[in-house]
Protein backbone atom coordinates (compact mmCIF):
# COMPACT_ATOMS: atom_id res chain seq x y z
CA UNK A 1 0.00 0.00 0.00
CA UNK A 2 2.87 2.28 0.95
CA UNK A 3 4.45 1.68 -2.48
CA UNK A 4 1.29 2.68 -4.31
CA UNK A 5 0.90 6.02 -2.56
CA UNK A 6 3.47 8.01 -4.61
CA UNK A 7 2.00 6.66 -7.86
CA UNK A 8 -1.53 7.59 -6.81
CA UNK A 9 -0.33 11.04 -5.80
CA UNK A 10 1.39 11.46 -9.17
CA UNK A 11 -1.77 10.49 -11.06
CA UNK A 12 -3.81 12.88 -8.96
CA UNK A 13 -1.32 15.70 -9.53
CA UNK A 14 -1.27 14.98 -13.23
CA UNK A 15 -5.03 15.11 -13.38
CA UNK A 16 -5.20 18.37 -11.46
CA UNK A 17 -2.33 20.05 -13.32
CA UNK A 18 -3.39 22.35 -16.16
CA UNK A 19 -2.48 21.04 -19.60
CA UNK A 20 -0.22 23.96 -20.35
CA UNK A 21 2.21 22.98 -17.61
CA UNK A 22 3.09 19.75 -19.41
CA UNK A 23 5.97 19.96 -21.82
CA UNK A 24 4.51 19.94 -25.33
CA UNK A 25 5.62 17.59 -28.08
CA UNK A 26 9.11 18.39 -29.31
CA UNK A 27 9.65 19.17 -33.02
CA UNK A 28 11.42 15.83 -33.48
CA UNK A 29 8.63 13.92 -31.74
CA UNK A 30 6.08 15.75 -33.89
CA UNK A 31 7.90 14.83 -37.12
CA UNK A 32 8.51 11.25 -35.99
CA UNK A 33 4.84 10.83 -35.09
CA UNK A 34 3.60 12.16 -38.43
CA UNK A 35 6.14 10.20 -40.48
CA UNK A 36 4.98 7.17 -38.51
CA UNK A 37 1.37 7.89 -39.54
CA UNK A 38 2.44 8.16 -43.21
CA UNK A 39 4.40 4.89 -43.06
CA UNK A 40 1.43 3.20 -41.37
CA UNK A 41 -0.85 4.29 -44.23
CA UNK A 42 1.64 3.14 -46.87
CA UNK A 43 2.09 -0.23 -45.17
CA UNK A 44 -1.58 -0.79 -44.42
CA UNK A 45 -2.62 -3.81 -46.53
CA UNK A 46 -6.21 -2.51 -46.65
CA UNK A 47 -5.01 0.65 -48.41
CA UNK A 48 -2.65 -0.95 -50.93
CA UNK A 49 -3.07 -1.17 -54.68
CA UNK A 50 -4.23 1.06 -57.48
CA UNK A 51 -7.92 0.57 -56.66
CA UNK A 52 -7.37 2.01 -53.13
CA UNK A 53 -5.42 4.97 -54.41
CA UNK A 54 -8.06 7.61 -53.61
CA UNK A 55 -8.63 6.19 -50.13
CA UNK A 56 -4.88 6.19 -49.51
CA UNK A 57 -4.62 9.73 -50.86
CA UNK A 58 -7.41 10.90 -48.54
CA UNK A 59 -5.59 9.45 -45.51
CA UNK A 60 -2.27 11.00 -46.52
CA UNK A 61 -4.00 14.29 -47.27
CA UNK A 62 -5.45 14.36 -43.77
CA UNK A 63 -1.97 13.81 -42.28
CA UNK A 64 -0.52 16.53 -44.52
CA UNK A 65 -3.18 19.04 -43.38
CA UNK A 66 -2.16 18.46 -39.77
CA UNK A 67 1.55 18.43 -40.55
CA UNK A 68 1.90 21.77 -42.35
CA UNK A 69 1.11 25.27 -41.25
CA UNK A 70 -0.52 26.06 -44.60
CA UNK A 71 -0.46 29.85 -44.20
CA UNK A 72 3.23 29.90 -43.29
CA UNK A 73 4.00 27.57 -46.18
CA UNK A 74 2.18 29.84 -48.64
CA UNK A 75 3.53 33.08 -47.13
CA UNK A 76 7.10 31.86 -47.46
CA UNK A 77 6.51 30.56 -50.98
CA UNK A 78 5.55 34.09 -52.01
CA UNK A 79 8.14 35.97 -49.94
CA UNK A 80 7.72 39.73 -50.14
CA UNK A 81 5.09 39.32 -52.82
CA UNK A 82 2.70 37.95 -50.17
CA UNK A 83 1.86 41.58 -49.43
CA UNK A 84 0.77 42.15 -53.04
CA UNK A 85 -2.11 39.72 -52.45
CA UNK A 86 -5.41 40.82 -50.91
CA UNK A 87 -6.75 38.87 -47.92
CA UNK A 88 -9.05 36.82 -50.16
CA UNK A 89 -6.25 36.18 -52.64
CA UNK A 90 -3.92 35.08 -49.84
CA UNK A 91 -6.54 32.63 -48.62
CA UNK A 92 -7.20 31.25 -52.09
CA UNK A 93 -3.49 30.98 -52.81
CA UNK A 94 -2.88 29.19 -49.49
CA UNK A 95 -5.50 26.53 -50.23
CA UNK A 96 -4.35 26.03 -53.80
CA UNK A 97 -0.68 25.87 -52.88
CA UNK A 98 -1.23 23.22 -50.20
CA UNK A 99 -3.31 21.24 -52.68
CA UNK A 100 -0.52 21.52 -55.24
CA UNK A 101 2.03 20.26 -52.71
CA UNK A 102 -0.22 17.30 -51.93
CA UNK A 103 -0.88 16.45 -55.57
CA UNK A 104 2.78 16.82 -56.48
CA UNK A 105 4.31 14.84 -53.63
CA UNK A 106 1.81 12.46 -52.05
CA UNK A 107 1.66 10.23 -55.13
CA UNK A 108 5.45 9.86 -54.98
CA UNK A 109 5.22 8.35 -51.51
CA UNK A 110 3.94 5.13 -53.12
CA UNK A 111 7.54 4.51 -54.20
CA UNK A 112 8.65 4.43 -50.53
CA UNK A 113 10.27 1.06 -49.91
CA UNK A 114 10.74 1.22 -46.12
CA UNK A 115 14.53 0.95 -46.21
CA UNK A 116 14.58 2.91 -42.98
CA UNK A 117 14.47 6.46 -41.64
CA UNK A 118 17.01 7.79 -39.15
CA UNK A 119 16.14 10.82 -37.05
CA UNK A 120 19.46 12.62 -36.72
CA UNK A 121 18.93 15.86 -34.86
CA UNK A 122 16.61 18.68 -33.88
CA UNK A 123 17.99 22.19 -33.93
CA UNK A 124 16.23 25.12 -32.29
CA UNK A 125 16.72 28.44 -34.08
CA UNK A 126 14.50 30.19 -31.56
CA UNK A 127 11.82 29.14 -29.07
CA UNK A 128 9.32 29.14 -31.96
CA UNK A 129 11.42 27.82 -34.83
CA UNK A 130 13.25 24.56 -35.23
CA UNK A 131 14.67 22.16 -37.78
CA UNK A 132 14.53 18.38 -37.72
CA UNK A 133 17.19 16.52 -39.69
CA UNK A 134 16.57 13.00 -40.86
CA UNK A 135 18.05 10.54 -43.31
CA UNK A 136 15.90 8.38 -45.55
CA UNK A 137 17.60 5.24 -46.88
CA UNK A 138 16.82 4.62 -50.55
CA UNK A 139 18.04 2.16 -53.16
CA UNK A 140 20.22 4.93 -54.61
CA UNK A 141 21.77 5.89 -51.29
CA UNK A 142 20.88 7.96 -48.24
CA UNK A 143 18.70 11.05 -48.72
CA UNK A 144 19.21 13.92 -46.27
CA UNK A 145 16.00 15.71 -45.38
CA UNK A 146 15.54 18.84 -43.26
CA UNK A 147 12.11 19.82 -42.02
CA UNK A 148 11.66 23.41 -40.89
CA UNK A 149 9.00 23.93 -38.23
CA UNK A 150 7.30 26.82 -36.55
CA UNK A 151 5.37 26.73 -33.30
CA UNK A 152 1.86 28.13 -33.58
CA UNK A 153 -1.16 27.97 -31.32
CA UNK A 154 -1.60 24.27 -32.18
CA UNK A 155 2.01 23.33 -31.47
CA UNK A 156 4.76 22.58 -33.95
CA UNK A 157 3.90 22.63 -37.67
CA UNK A 158 6.14 22.32 -40.72
CA UNK A 159 6.61 25.14 -43.22
CA UNK A 160 9.40 23.82 -45.46
CA UNK A 161 11.03 20.58 -46.50
CA UNK A 162 14.59 20.57 -47.79
CA UNK A 163 15.81 17.48 -49.62
CA UNK A 164 19.54 17.22 -50.32
CA UNK A 165 19.96 20.97 -49.78
CA UNK A 166 17.07 21.92 -52.08
CA UNK A 167 14.36 23.81 -50.25
CA UNK A 168 10.94 23.15 -51.65
CA UNK A 169 9.61 26.54 -50.58
CA UNK A 170 12.59 28.46 -51.92
CA UNK A 171 12.31 26.69 -55.27
CA UNK A 172 8.66 27.69 -55.59
CA UNK A 173 9.43 31.21 -54.32
CA UNK A 174 12.03 31.72 -57.07
CA UNK A 175 9.52 30.65 -59.71
CA UNK A 176 6.65 32.69 -58.25
CA UNK A 177 8.93 35.72 -57.94
CA UNK A 178 9.78 35.43 -61.62
CA UNK A 179 6.10 35.13 -62.60
CA UNK A 180 4.96 38.00 -60.36
CA UNK A 181 7.60 40.33 -61.77
CA UNK A 182 5.49 40.67 -64.89
CA UNK A 183 2.02 39.45 -63.84
CA UNK A 184 -0.56 40.30 -61.17
CA UNK A 185 -1.47 37.91 -58.29
CA UNK A 186 -4.64 36.80 -60.11
CA UNK A 187 -2.53 35.42 -62.96
CA UNK A 188 -0.50 33.26 -60.55
CA UNK A 189 -3.70 32.05 -58.88
CA UNK A 190 -5.10 31.17 -62.31
CA UNK A 191 -2.08 29.09 -63.39
CA UNK A 192 -1.93 27.49 -59.95
CA UNK A 193 -5.58 26.52 -60.36
CA UNK A 194 -4.87 25.11 -63.83
CA UNK A 195 -1.96 23.06 -62.48
CA UNK A 196 -3.96 21.74 -59.52
CA UNK A 197 -7.00 20.86 -61.57
CA UNK A 198 -4.85 19.59 -64.44
CA UNK A 199 -2.94 17.17 -62.22
CA UNK A 200 -6.14 16.13 -60.46
CA UNK A 201 -7.49 14.78 -63.75
CA UNK B 1 48.58 43.72 -77.17
CA UNK B 2 48.40 40.13 -75.92
CA UNK B 3 49.10 41.38 -72.41
CA UNK B 4 46.31 43.95 -72.71
CA UNK B 5 43.75 41.36 -73.86
CA UNK B 6 44.83 39.04 -71.01
CA UNK B 7 44.29 41.93 -68.60
CA UNK B 8 40.83 42.64 -70.04
CA UNK B 9 39.87 38.94 -69.77
CA UNK B 10 41.11 38.85 -66.15
CA UNK B 11 39.21 42.03 -65.35
CA UNK B 12 36.03 40.63 -66.91
CA UNK B 13 36.35 37.36 -65.01
CA UNK B 14 36.96 39.26 -61.77
CA UNK B 15 33.92 41.44 -62.41
CA UNK B 16 31.75 38.46 -63.24
CA UNK B 17 32.93 36.49 -60.22
CA UNK B 18 32.31 39.46 -58.00
CA UNK B 19 28.79 39.72 -59.32
CA UNK B 20 27.39 37.59 -56.58
CA UNK B 21 28.80 37.25 -53.13
CA UNK B 22 28.94 33.81 -51.58
CA UNK B 23 25.63 33.16 -49.96
CA UNK B 24 25.06 32.07 -46.44
CA UNK B 25 22.15 30.13 -45.05
CA UNK B 26 19.18 32.49 -44.94
CA UNK B 27 18.06 33.24 -41.44
CA UNK B 28 14.97 31.14 -40.82
CA UNK B 29 12.83 34.16 -40.14
CA UNK B 30 13.81 35.89 -43.36
CA UNK B 31 10.62 34.44 -44.80
CA UNK B 32 9.58 37.49 -46.72
CA UNK B 33 12.99 38.41 -48.07
CA UNK B 34 13.25 38.73 -51.83
CA UNK B 35 15.32 35.94 -53.36
CA UNK B 36 18.57 37.21 -54.92
CA UNK B 37 18.91 35.01 -57.98
CA UNK B 38 22.27 34.24 -59.55
CA UNK B 39 23.04 36.85 -62.25
CA UNK B 40 21.93 35.59 -65.62
CA UNK B 41 23.06 38.06 -68.29
CA UNK B 42 23.20 35.24 -70.85
CA UNK B 43 19.61 34.11 -70.25
CA UNK B 44 18.56 33.85 -73.94
CA UNK B 45 21.62 31.68 -74.68
CA UNK B 46 21.16 29.70 -71.47
CA UNK B 47 17.48 29.05 -72.19
CA UNK B 48 18.38 27.82 -75.68
CA UNK B 49 21.03 25.50 -74.19
CA UNK B 50 18.55 24.31 -71.56
CA UNK B 51 16.08 23.41 -74.31
CA UNK B 52 18.82 21.66 -76.28
CA UNK B 53 20.00 19.67 -73.25
CA UNK B 54 16.42 18.78 -72.38
CA UNK B 55 15.80 17.54 -75.91
CA UNK B 56 19.03 15.55 -75.76
CA UNK B 57 18.27 14.03 -72.35
CA UNK B 58 14.66 13.21 -73.16
CA UNK B 59 14.70 12.21 -76.82
CA UNK B 60 18.24 10.95 -77.39
CA UNK B 61 19.46 9.75 -74.01
CA UNK B 62 16.00 8.56 -72.84
CA UNK B 63 15.74 5.53 -75.18
CA UNK B 64 19.43 4.67 -74.60
CA UNK B 65 18.82 4.84 -70.86
CA UNK B 66 15.87 2.44 -71.12
CA UNK B 67 18.18 -0.19 -72.63
CA UNK B 68 21.01 0.68 -70.19
CA UNK B 69 18.91 0.24 -67.02
CA UNK B 70 17.48 -2.95 -68.52
CA UNK B 71 20.97 -4.39 -68.93
CA UNK B 72 22.52 -3.04 -65.72
CA UNK B 73 20.39 -3.39 -62.57
CA UNK B 74 20.37 -0.72 -59.86
CA UNK B 75 23.13 -2.35 -57.79
CA UNK B 76 25.48 -2.51 -60.77
CA UNK B 77 24.80 1.14 -61.63
CA UNK B 78 25.45 2.05 -58.00
CA UNK B 79 28.73 0.13 -58.32
CA UNK B 80 29.76 2.19 -61.37
CA UNK B 81 28.94 5.36 -59.46
CA UNK B 82 31.02 4.16 -56.48
CA UNK B 83 33.93 3.36 -58.77
CA UNK B 84 33.98 6.82 -60.37
CA UNK B 85 33.55 8.54 -57.03
CA UNK B 86 36.48 6.52 -55.65
CA UNK B 87 38.58 7.42 -58.66
CA UNK B 88 37.96 11.14 -58.18
CA UNK B 89 39.25 11.10 -54.59
CA UNK B 90 42.48 13.06 -55.40
CA UNK B 91 40.34 15.98 -56.62
CA UNK B 92 38.38 16.10 -53.35
CA UNK B 93 41.47 15.63 -51.17
CA UNK B 94 43.31 18.43 -53.00
CA UNK B 95 40.37 20.77 -52.43
CA UNK B 96 40.00 19.67 -48.79
CA UNK B 97 43.64 20.61 -48.26
CA UNK B 98 43.29 23.92 -50.12
CA UNK B 99 40.39 24.76 -47.80
CA UNK B 100 42.38 23.53 -44.75
CA UNK B 101 39.69 20.95 -44.00
CA UNK B 102 42.13 18.35 -42.71
CA UNK B 103 39.46 16.12 -41.13
CA UNK B 104 37.70 15.79 -44.49
CA UNK B 105 40.98 15.06 -46.28
CA UNK B 106 41.79 12.32 -43.73
CA UNK B 107 38.29 10.85 -44.09
CA UNK B 108 38.64 10.80 -47.90
CA UNK B 109 42.02 9.04 -47.72
CA UNK B 110 40.77 6.40 -45.25
CA UNK B 111 37.69 5.93 -47.41
CA UNK B 112 39.60 5.41 -50.66
CA UNK B 113 41.99 2.94 -48.99
CA UNK B 114 39.14 0.89 -47.51
CA UNK B 115 36.99 0.97 -50.65
CA UNK B 116 39.86 0.19 -53.01
CA UNK B 117 41.11 -2.66 -50.81
CA UNK B 118 37.91 -4.22 -49.54
CA UNK B 119 35.46 -2.86 -52.08
CA UNK B 120 36.93 -4.36 -55.27
CA UNK B 121 38.66 -1.21 -56.54
CA UNK B 122 35.85 0.95 -55.28
CA UNK B 123 32.94 -0.84 -56.97
CA UNK B 124 31.49 -1.51 -53.52
CA UNK B 125 31.19 1.27 -51.00
CA UNK B 126 32.11 -0.56 -47.80
CA UNK B 127 32.18 2.75 -45.88
CA UNK B 128 28.64 3.71 -46.89
CA UNK B 129 27.21 3.43 -43.37
CA UNK B 130 30.08 5.15 -41.57
CA UNK B 131 29.00 8.79 -41.42
CA UNK B 132 32.42 10.38 -40.73
CA UNK B 133 33.90 8.61 -43.78
CA UNK B 134 31.33 10.26 -46.04
CA UNK B 135 32.17 13.97 -45.90
CA UNK B 136 30.48 16.32 -48.32
CA UNK B 137 32.53 16.52 -51.52
CA UNK B 138 34.80 19.49 -52.22
CA UNK B 139 35.76 20.80 -55.66
CA UNK B 140 37.69 23.81 -56.90
CA UNK B 141 34.54 25.85 -57.49
CA UNK B 142 33.80 25.41 -53.78
CA UNK B 143 37.42 26.24 -52.93
CA UNK B 144 37.05 29.54 -54.81
CA UNK B 145 33.74 30.15 -53.03
CA UNK B 146 35.35 29.30 -49.70
CA UNK B 147 38.03 31.89 -50.46
CA UNK B 148 35.33 34.50 -50.98
CA UNK B 149 34.81 34.44 -54.75
CA UNK B 150 31.25 35.00 -55.88
CA UNK B 151 29.61 32.50 -58.18
CA UNK B 152 29.62 34.81 -61.18
CA UNK B 153 27.13 34.60 -64.01
CA UNK B 154 24.95 31.54 -64.55
CA UNK B 155 25.83 29.37 -67.53
CA UNK B 156 24.16 26.42 -69.20
CA UNK B 157 26.62 24.45 -71.30
CA UNK B 158 25.62 22.01 -74.03
CA UNK B 159 25.76 18.40 -72.71
CA UNK B 160 27.36 19.56 -69.44
CA UNK B 161 24.32 21.37 -68.07
CA UNK B 162 24.10 24.18 -65.53
CA UNK B 163 27.16 25.81 -64.01
CA UNK B 164 28.50 29.27 -63.19
CA UNK B 165 31.60 31.16 -64.29
CA UNK B 166 33.28 30.25 -60.99
CA UNK B 167 32.31 26.59 -61.16
CA UNK B 168 33.27 26.29 -64.84
CA UNK B 169 36.76 27.57 -63.95
CA UNK B 170 36.73 25.10 -61.05
CA UNK B 171 35.85 22.19 -63.33
CA UNK B 172 38.83 22.94 -65.56
CA UNK B 173 41.16 23.10 -62.52
CA UNK B 174 39.69 19.88 -61.08
CA UNK B 175 40.22 18.02 -64.33
CA UNK B 176 43.98 18.52 -63.88
CA UNK B 177 43.88 16.92 -60.42
CA UNK B 178 41.82 13.96 -61.68
CA UNK B 179 43.63 10.66 -62.37
CA UNK B 180 42.08 10.77 -65.85
CA UNK B 181 44.56 13.59 -66.56
CA UNK B 182 47.76 12.18 -65.08
CA UNK B 183 47.43 8.44 -64.55
CA UNK B 184 48.16 6.03 -67.38
CA UNK B 185 46.39 4.01 -68.72
CA UNK B 186 43.31 5.86 -67.37
CA UNK B 187 44.25 8.98 -69.32
CA UNK B 188 43.90 7.07 -72.60
CA UNK B 189 40.35 6.07 -71.73
CA UNK B 190 39.46 9.37 -70.08
CA UNK B 191 36.83 10.57 -72.54
CA UNK B 192 34.73 7.39 -72.78
CA UNK B 193 34.98 6.92 -69.01
CA UNK B 194 33.91 10.50 -68.34
CA UNK B 195 30.97 10.05 -70.70
CA UNK B 196 30.04 6.79 -69.00
CA UNK B 197 30.31 8.42 -65.55
CA UNK B 198 27.92 11.22 -66.56
CA UNK B 199 25.53 8.91 -68.40
CA UNK B 200 25.45 6.51 -65.46
CA UNK B 201 24.73 9.34 -63.01
CA UNK B 202 22.04 10.74 -65.31
CA UNK B 203 20.47 7.29 -65.70
CA UNK B 204 20.08 7.15 -61.91
CA UNK B 205 18.17 10.42 -61.73
CA UNK B 206 16.42 10.45 -65.10
CA UNK B 207 12.96 9.94 -63.60
CA UNK B 208 13.54 12.61 -60.95
CA UNK B 209 14.66 15.01 -63.68
CA UNK B 210 11.53 14.40 -65.74
CA UNK B 211 9.33 14.71 -62.67
CA UNK B 212 10.96 17.95 -61.50
CA UNK B 213 10.48 19.36 -65.00
CA UNK B 214 6.80 18.38 -65.04
CA UNK B 215 6.23 19.83 -61.54
CA UNK B 216 7.80 23.20 -62.35
CA UNK B 217 5.96 26.32 -63.45
CA UNK B 218 9.07 27.40 -65.35
CA UNK B 219 11.55 24.49 -65.61
CA UNK B 220 14.42 26.81 -66.59
CA UNK B 221 13.98 28.97 -63.46
CA UNK B 222 13.36 25.92 -61.29
CA UNK B 223 16.53 24.11 -62.40
CA UNK B 224 18.58 27.29 -62.10
CA UNK B 225 17.39 27.59 -58.51
CA UNK B 226 18.08 23.91 -57.79
CA UNK B 227 21.62 24.35 -59.10
CA UNK B 228 22.16 27.53 -57.06
CA UNK B 229 20.77 26.08 -53.83
CA UNK B 230 22.85 22.93 -54.24
CA UNK B 231 26.09 24.78 -54.92
CA UNK B 232 25.53 27.37 -52.17
CA UNK B 233 24.98 24.57 -49.67
CA UNK B 234 28.15 22.77 -50.77
CA UNK B 235 30.21 25.96 -50.42
CA UNK B 236 28.82 26.48 -46.91
CA UNK B 237 29.62 22.91 -45.75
Amino acid sequence: MRNRAPAALFVLAAWLMPACVWPETSPLAFVRENVGHVVAVLENPDLRGEERRSQRYAELSRITDAFFNATELARRALGQRWRMFSGAEQQEFTQLFLELIKQTYLGKLDAYNNNGITYDQEIFQSPTQAEVLLTVATDKGPLRVEIALIRDANGWRAFDVTVENISLVRNFRTQFQSILQSHPPQYLIRILKEKVHGSAQ
Amino acid sequence: MARLSKLIVMLLVTLMLGACAPKHAPAPDSALQEEQPIPDPLEPFNRAMFRFNDWFITDVFGPVRTVYVGVFPQDVRNGFGNFYRNLATPVRVANDILQLKVDKAVAEVVRVVLNTTFGTLGLFDVTRNIAWLNPSPEDFGQTLGHAGAGCGAYLVLPFLGPTSIRDAIGQVADSVAHPFFWAQPLADAALPMRIHDRANALSQYFDEYQQAKADAFDPYISFKDIYTQHRDALVRQ
